[in-house]
């Protein structure tokens, strides 16, 4: 069953599919914590979450994110996590 | 099953490239507007840098009088028709990220789209009004994934949903899929 969550980016919507999600990556870079979705062997077109600064706790509760949408309890196919700007975790960037 | 959503934007006539410039026009040499049944009243969307313009006079095969030119050449046009609507599903499952944005006046949807080969696809789906405030654009956005969400929750036969309209009076004004 296809599934959506939502994500929150400086106050605007975002929602990205997290059904056929292929891998997950975290990653700590130049002062970003990070987390990559991949949805296809060659990485395209995938997207990665950043949190400014190091210590974020956005790429744990992404994930557990990701999987509690897809869990047979949750029964809407869009999912709404509390992940809003300005608390932890957050969202500050996607590239 | 694989849900598909069907956008209703208005009716494309006639597509081509600017050749030419030249005040409040549009000219494409190697186009047949009248041919194609263009006429006053009808819209030119340009593509190449996303912004509307009426028509106001049918000059030639070649050449359109629109309200506010501002084409370069190469760029590339689509022409609408107002009155009209045409087809422009998009299938759920391809679906991996929607987002929407205001890119030169306009507001659209953007939808990022799954395919197996090394060039990504994107289906653009613009609306004709601007949503400046961050507000309008999240009540836009909200209402396009509870359609799909609808979609996703009903079985509907063939799987497949058609929405025309958006809150603040928003309407599908013209969809297309391009490479990123």
């Amino acid at each position: 069953m296809t599934k959506f969550m939502k994500i929150e980016v400086n106050g605007s919507y975002e929602y990205f599919n997290t059904s056929n999600i292929l891998a997950t990556e975290k990653a700590y870079i130049n002062g970003v914590t990070q987390v990559e979705i991949m949805y296809s062997s060659i990485k395209n077109p995938g997207f990665k979450l950043q949190e400014f600064g190091t210590s974020g706790k956005s790429p744990d509760y992404i994930v557990e994110a990701i999987m509690a949408s897809n869990s047979t309890s949750h029964t809407s196919n869009v999912y709404i996590p509390e992940l809003k700007q300005g608390s932890q975790p957050r969202i500050d960037n996607i590239v | 099953m694989a849900g598909y959503i069907d956008f209703k934007p208005k009716k494309q006539i006639a597509t081509g490239t600017v050749t030419s410039t030249s005040s409040s026009q549009l000219i494409a040499a190697g186009s047949a507007f009248i041919s194609q049944g263009v006429e006053v009243g009808d819209v030119v969307f340009n593509i190449s840098s996303p912004e509307f313009f009426p028509i106001t006079n049918v000059v030639s095969e070649t050449v359109l009088d629109v309200d506010g030119s501002s084409f370069t050449s190469s760029n590339a046009f689509s022409i609408l028709k107002l009155s009209e609507t045409e087809s422009f599903p998009v299938q759920i499952d391809s679906i991996t990220r929607v987002q929407v944005s205001n890119i030169q006046g306009e507001t659209m949807v953007s939808l990022t789209l799954r395919i197996d080969t090394a060039v990504n696809a994107r289906a653009l789906i613009v609306l004709k009004n601007s949503l400046a405030t961050v507000s309008e654009r999240n009540a836009i956005i909200d209402q396009f994934m509870a359609d799909i969400n609808e979609t996703l929750i009903s079985s509907y036969n063939p799987s497949a949903r058609v929405v025309s309209s958006l809150p603040l009076s928003n309407e599908y004004m013209f969809g297309h899929v391009t490479t990123v």
